[in-house]
């Protein structure tokens, strides 16, 4: 989210400025150059304390490699380069003093279908699990719904989440994701304890997708209960990380999108509404 | 003791989740129905939409004399005829008032009643509800506007009465409902 071009410190100036807490790190994205994959530890530790002198903390890692590469891929090569991707996330969080990364765990295609993602993320995640465990770092699994047609319901995600049946792999909630398909207070109800952090958005639920036109938006602006999602956190005893992921970006005065989230997430935290 | 009312039950689906979480509880679960009532340190009565008048008069002696009674109002699910004659039983056999039912306002809501006492918990409210008072008794749920669980001391027993149903709840396997009523045969 940090604007093209502003650069790394400018960034965390904003986020902090704006009233932030902490950022979320993307490793593998093409629009941070500081966070990839052949970024050497020495590196990633000199990014944790930019992170802290600008008086942040690093929320989760998250990447933007399981799209291309994913843990369910069926060519064993594809599948080698996504644990690898993954378990970097897994030692990034460690020096960047964060327990959680996010992980798009599955990806159904008209090529690769459900049953055998199933089986094959299932196994892969339970790989994974071993080495959260040891290195003391949550997985997250984002639901992405629509987006990656896998786990669309809370109740088979929540029944894979019994299958892998570690209590270092949880979800990532993202409320906004899940469009029109549900209700995101209902997946809160139900995952509760096993959530590990929760993406905000919201989302108009009767747009669907329209080539590049984005069916998120502001918070408050969106089709989403936002007292009832508040009410559903209190309800399960939430308390972490609550983190802006605004896919749609204002087309001007691109800092103000900034601290009109960061009021909006504070009226949330606060239940003003 | 769960007390099954059979027809004078208007959730079934209560009845059966608080057997499930009752027993989850460590309690040992005795299933009866009317007009049978030995003796019992807890009454469990979900979803009441119909008591005879000698049962409810079996059951505030049985509270009078050191046991508890949770009765779930099933009121909200029933014949709207039959209500008014049960509001009065009710209230005669327990000084507790039960109000006409509410049907919930399904737009833009907090889907969420509160519990206060034994433990806070919120629990998803089962689209009606039943406001209930009494003189000298704990309001320990509230929706909104309406207290919808009360506590109050009869005798040298305990009666919690709730208007919106919990059982519903239990039955889904409601973590946080769960852990109320496991909070509530430990107090």
């Amino acid at each position: 989210m940090i604007p093209p071009g502003w650069g790394l410190e400018r960034g965390l100036d904003l986020i902090k400025k704006a009233g932030f807490e902490g950022v979320e790190l993307w490793l593998g994205d093409r629009t941070c150059p500081w966070f990839q994959l052949q970024t050497r530890d020495a590196e990633v530790q000199d990014l944790r304390r930019k992170v802290e002198n600008a008086g942040l903390a690093v929320s989760t890692v998250c990447n933007s490699l399981d799209w291309d590469h994913n843990i369910s891929a069926r060519d064993p090569k594809v599948r080698e380069a996504a644990m690898r991707h993954v378990e970097r996330q897994l030692e990034t969080a460690q020096l960047l003093n964060t327990d959680s990364i996010l992980v798009v765990a599955g990806l159904v295609t008209a090529e690769i279908p459900y049953n055998e993602v199933y089986m094959r993320t299932l196994d892969s995640v339970r790989l994974l699990g071993e080495k959260a465990a040891k290195a003391k770092v949550h997985i997250g699994c984002e639901n992405c719904n629509s987006e990656h047609r896998f786990l669309i319901s809370p109740r088979e995600f929540w029944q894979f989440l019994n299958e892998v049946n570690n209590p270092f792999v949880g979800i990532h909630l993202d409320v906004g994701n899940i469009h029109d398909t549900g209700f995101a207070e209902q997946w809160i109800e139900i995952h509760g304890p096993r959530i590990k952090r929760i993406h905000l958005k919201d989302v108009m639920k009767k747009r669907g997708r329209a080539d590049n036109e984005s069916v998120y938006t502001n918070l408050f602006l969106g089709d989403n209960n936002w007292p009832a999602i508040r009410a559903a956190m209190a309800k399960v005893g939430y308390d972490g990380w609550l983190i802006a992921e605004m896919e749609a970006r204002y087309r001007f005065a691109l800092d103000q999108q900034f601290y009109d989230t960061a009021t909006a997430m504070s009226r949330l935290i606060a239940g003003r509404f | 003791m769960l007390l099954d009312l059979k027809r004078g039950c208007s959730l079934p689906e209560s009845l059966a989740g608080y057997e499930a979480a009752l027993r989850d509880c460590g309690v040992e679960v005795l299933r009866l129905s009317p007009p049978e009532l030995p003796q019992a340190d807890l009454y469990c009565v979900p979803a009441a939409a119909e008591l005879h008048a000698d049962f409810m008069r079996g059951l505030r002696v049985r509270v009078e004399a050191g046991s508890s009674l949770l009765l779930e109002s099933g009121l909200a699910f029933t014949k709207p005829a039959a209500v008014a004659g049960q509001r009065s039983l009710l209230l005669e056999a327990f000084g507790v008032s039960f109000h006409a039912p509410v049907t919930l306002d399904l737009s833009c809501r907090v889907p969420y009643v509160d519990l206060f006492w034994p433990r806070p918990a919120k629990i998803r409210d089962f689209s009606r509800l039943v406001p209930i008072s009494a003189p000298d008794a704990q309001v320990i749920g509230q929706h909104r506007q309406w207290p919808i669980a009360l506590k109050r001391e009869l005798g040298k027993g305990t009666l919690i009465m709730l208007g919106s149903p919990l059982g519903p709840a239990l039955w889904t396997g409601d973590r946080e409902a769960k852990s109320w009523l496991r909070a509530l045969t430990r107090s």
